[in-house]
């Protein structure tokens, strides 16, 4: 898979978070990637202009707090239960879209799936190859960690 | 003076992000009204109108691309400005979507002064 690069990856990400939910961030000092700093996953896939890719979104439980609350403009004493996790899909849906815009898409028409909530018990049995993924990006924000892997789907 | 505007999308996380965005631009808060699909949103015309109507298109029960048509079949709607917030990047279906007949076309996500610029040409610079 080819056309898109970390820093294409993050700046986007972060813009996105700038805008949708207030959240400042910027590329994490010490970058976790392990699966097991993320409580969160949401999942998407993208097909268009013969590449078809996954985007993997992983959030901390106080990244997912932050963000849910910022959108929302509650205390995070205040979210709701299912808040945080809602708030983490419709990140993903943004952010992938981004990712079809890095990858041409002004120009090549791309679909993209719904996202999807995945328990960390079924990363490994997701498509996609995430664990050598194509592009990574850790942001940190004041409170947490948000991971994106993109991956080619063979 | 301030403009109403009309969210419709079936996210209720989405309509607080962008309900923040519209506020920015100094709409009041009691001139933003939300729907969460096509029919909650000609529900909530036929009570009150609007300014401006932000528009997702992929929701359930009435979707955004049938209630354009149902706005364009009605006496008084027909000439309701509509502006289409959306994901979506690609040039060919963004002009799909204009030709629905709606105004514009808002990628998200978009910052209040995208907004704004719209909001200007669309009521006549209201302020």
């Amino acid at each position: 898979m080819n056309g898109i690069e970390q820093a294409q990856l993050t700046d986007g990400v972060t813009n996105i978070l700038e805008k949708m939910a207030f959240v400042l961030c910027e590329d994490a000092e010490e970058p976790r990637w392990d699966n097991d700093d993320y409580q969160e996953h949401v999942y998407l896939t993208l097909q268009g202009g013969g590449e078809h890719a996954a985007v993997l979104l992983s959030a901390d439980q106080p990244f997912l707090v932050e963000l849910a609350s910022s959108i929302l403009g509650v205390m995070p004493d205040d979210l709701g239960a299912e808040q945080a996790g809602m708030a983490l899909l419709e990140l993903g849906n943004v952010v992938a879209g981004e990712v079809v815009q890095i990858l041409g898409g002004a120009f090549v028409e791309y679909d993209l799936s719904l996202p999807k909530a995945i328990a960390a018990t079924d990363l490994g049995s997701l498509p996609g190859s995430l664990g050598a993924a194509e592009c990574r990006s850790c942001v940190e924000s004041d409170d947490g960690y948000l991971r994106v892997l993109v991956a080619a789907i063979s | 003076m301030s403009y109403r505007v009309l969210i419709v999308d079936d996210s209720a996380i989405l309509r607080l992000s962008i309900k923040r965005a519209v506020l920015q631009t100094g709409v009041k808060e009691d001139d933003v009204f939300q729907a969460g699909n096509g029919q909650e949103a000609l529900e909530a015309l036929a009570k009150q109108s609007v300014d401006l109507v932000l528009l997702d298109l992929n929701m359930p029960v009435m979707n955004g691309h049938e209630f354009v048509k149902a706005c364009s079949q009605h006496p008084t709607l027909k000439n309701q400005a509509i502006v289409v917030v959306t994901t979506e990047g690609n040039q060919k279906r963004i002009q799909e979507i204009k030709a629905l007949g709606v105004r514009g076309v808002l990628r998200k996500p978009f910052e209040p002064e995208d907004l704004r610029q719209y909001v200007g040409d669309l009521v006549g610079g209201k302020s």
